[in-house]
């Protein structure tokens, strides 16, 4: 069992704090993505769990071991870097056996792990070339391999795929869940692709600056976003937020355009950001009760639907459509599902 | 070049054959002389084409030397020449390498003073600091031997310089990979870094055989015992050797006999050589 447990961990560099006290709870089995923008210290923290940083404070513990003072080999964990990190001048079985062979691991052993590795990730025509003769998605396999033949407690990726190809990476993407979840190993894995982070994870640790912004389900992260920065981060086009005045009573007010209704459980009033989906809300063609009228900029076709970038009163405005949908040509009216809408502090950035 | 205009290629082979002539002719020269008997060479005009005594000057240059009291063989200069050099090549390709290995990848006090006082000594080779050089050399008793015709010679900025760059040039991944696959600092090293720099190795050895192989002055200085002779100094000596006329046919073998090693060292190393100088993908 390897549960992974971060506690109040921060990161200095001189005098400049790059993480400000980490909090996460990891269980066995558990395919964690931590994702946020770069330089939001989402490697580094990474880096401090595979032991190639120090920690400057807390405490990093896998299974129940506390292993802040632990060399990285004896952490029983394998990491998979971003550039694959591969001996350039080993052959691709001794890519993977070299970490074995340091083990003092007799030579069948070594044997049967390499072969079995390389079966699993179909490598085995392979284990004689040099890694400058394998393609990007060969690499990475390799890569992989030599982390599984560790057979570690947790994995580690450190933006595996973010050198391959979009076609590959879809490929390689369900190929790492499957293997993470076939061997039954914790996996920490780094991205800064929302994609990758909705699609892999069991859950996500968004990070921004250095903070924890939400830890949750990719459901959760999606549907309740605890911040703007999450709302506005996760999500392909980001949520609209726009910016007005809330009663308190059901009313939140946007300047140029009118009241729109909200759920009557909110309770705030004072200057806040609406939040909704682009996806989330219903197009009319025609204007009804409760309709705001949209001002059409500029359309982008997807194939499976479009983008219609407009004007909501004086806020530029995303809806997604699906491509089943026909395009309202003369006249354009938006509305509000209330159990899609969020509300958000301006000052503090926090759900309300 | 892409173009493919008769005219300048012709003028261009011209122009590297006249190099060529140039560069090849005193080796021309050097290898008649070796072919002949001794007398003929003190007739004027010396011979352009080779005469029928090569093989007996061979013999006599390489087991014999001139003849007489205190003259060497060229054999035994050669071992003399060819332990120097080996020794100086391969000397300071070690010390450069793990002074470039502690230079790049550990962090202690004046890690950059360090390095620079090293670069500094490229101001410093041994013809300007010959005579302090001289006086620790003789103190410690090295005189007449091979260390004290090595030691001083194999301290290396250079080469320390050239493995620093090429250090910094492998990707910190790769140190970090090692470190998860359970390599110490030693390992990493023997088994990723000196692998890596395999052809930064050869050429630089190319470079520092010739520049041991071809040091004078310093051999001159400390070798009085006529046992510790080098060749590029022995020819020297040769040609003041005793009262009689010069024996043209036996030094010119000698000459030929000492270009023998380095050009085979060039010639059999030079695809690594390249390599090594030009490559940078890692």
């Amino acid at each position: 069992m390897a549960q992974v447990s971060i506690v109040d961990v921060k990161k200095s560099y001189g005098s400049i704090e790059v993480l400000h006290g980490i909090d996460v709870e990891i269980a066995h089995g558990e395919f964690i993505v931590i994702v946020g923008p770069s330089g939001c210290g989402k490697s580094t923290l990474l880096r401090m769990v595979a032991g190639l940083e120090s920690v400057t404070s807390g405490e990093i513990s896998i299974g129940e071991r506390v292993v802040n003072d632990v060399e990285p080999k004896d952490r029983d964990i394998a990491m998979v870097f971003q550039n694959y990190a591969l001996y350039p001048h080993m052959s691709v079985y001794n890519n993977m056996a070299y970490g074995l062979k340091l083990m003092k691991l007799s030579k069948e052993e070594i044997n049967t792990r390499v072969d079995k590795a390389a079966e699993l990730l179909q490598l085995e025509d392979f284990l004689q070339r040099r890694p400058r003769e394998l393609s990007g998605g060969q690499r990475q396999r390799v890569a992989m391999g030599r982390a599984i033949v560790r057979d570690p407690a947790v994995f580690l990726f450190d933006e595996p795929l973010s050198n391959l190809d979009a076609k590959l990476r879809n490929q390689m993407r369900i190929e790492i869940r499957k293997l993470q979840r076939d061997l039954d190993v914790t996996a920490i894995y780094v991205t800064h692709d929302q994609v990758e982070a909705m699609t892999m994870a069991d859950r996500i640790v968004v990070l921004n600056d250095g903070y924890v912004e939400q830890i949750g389900t990719p459901s959760e992260i999606y549907h309740t976003p605890e911040s703007v920065f999450v709302a506005s981060f996760m999500g392909a086009p980001p949520m609209n937020l726009v910016s007005g005045n809330a009663n308190g009573k059901g009313k939140f007010t946007i300047e140029g355009l009118g009241d729109i209704d909200i759920p009557k459980d909110y309770s705030f009033t004072g200057k806040a950001l609406f939040g909704i989906r682009p996806e989330s809300v219903e197009i009319f063609s025609k204007q009804s009760k409760g309709s705001y009228p949209l001002e059409l900029e500029l359309v982008e076709e997807l194939g499976a639907g479009r983008i219609l970038h407009t004007r909501l009163g004086n806020e530029t405005f995303t809806v997604h459509m699906p491509h089943t949908d026909e395009l309202p040509t003369n006249g354009l009216f938006v509305k509000f599902p209330e159990n899609a809408i969020h509300l958000f502090d301006p000052k503090s950035g926090k759900r309300l | 070049m892409i173009e493919n205009r008769p005219i300048v290629s012709i003028v261009s082979h011209i122009v590297l054959i006249i190099g060529v002539l140039i560069v090849g002719f005193p080796v021309w020269i050097t290898f008649v002389a070796a072919s002949h008997d001794a007398l003929r060479m003190t007739q004027a005009p010396i011979p352009l084409w080779p005469g029928p005594y090569f093989f007996d000057n061979l013999k006599d240059a390489l087991f014999v030397g001139l003849g007489g009291s205190g003259s060497q063989s060229a054999g035994l200069m050669l071992f003399n020449s060819f332990v120097m050099a080996m020794v100086i090549a391969l000397g300071k390709i070690s010390v450069s390498l793990l002074s470039a290995f502690a230079i790049v990848y550990f962090k202690f006090p004046f890690r950059m003073g360090f390095f620079w006082m090293i670069f500094l000594t490229l101001m410093l080779p041994v013809e300007v600091r010959i005579l302090p050089t001289f006086e620790v050399v003789a103190n410690l008793g090295m005189l007449n031997s091979f260390s004290g015709l090595t030691l001083p010679l194999i301290a290396s900025a250079t080469a320390t310089f050239m493995f620093r760059q090429t250090f910094l040039t492998v990707p910190d991944e790769l140190l970090e990979a090692a470190r998860i696959d359970g390599a110490g600092p030693m390992r990493f090293f023997f088994d990723i870094l000196l692998p890596m720099s395999r052809t930064n190795i050869a050429a630089l050895f190319v470079i520092l055989f010739i520049y041991g192989w071809n040091q004078y002055l310093w051999p001159l200085l400390i070798t009085t015992d006529q046992s510790m002779v080098t060749i590029v100094m022995g020819i020297k000596e040769m040609l003041e050797a005793g009262e009689s006329l010069q024996q043209w046919n036996r030094i010119m073998m000698t000459t030929l006999l000492a270009m023998l090693p380095p050009v085979l060292v060039v010639v059999g190393m030079q695809k690594l050589f390249v390599k090594g100088l030009t490559e940078t993908e890692k």
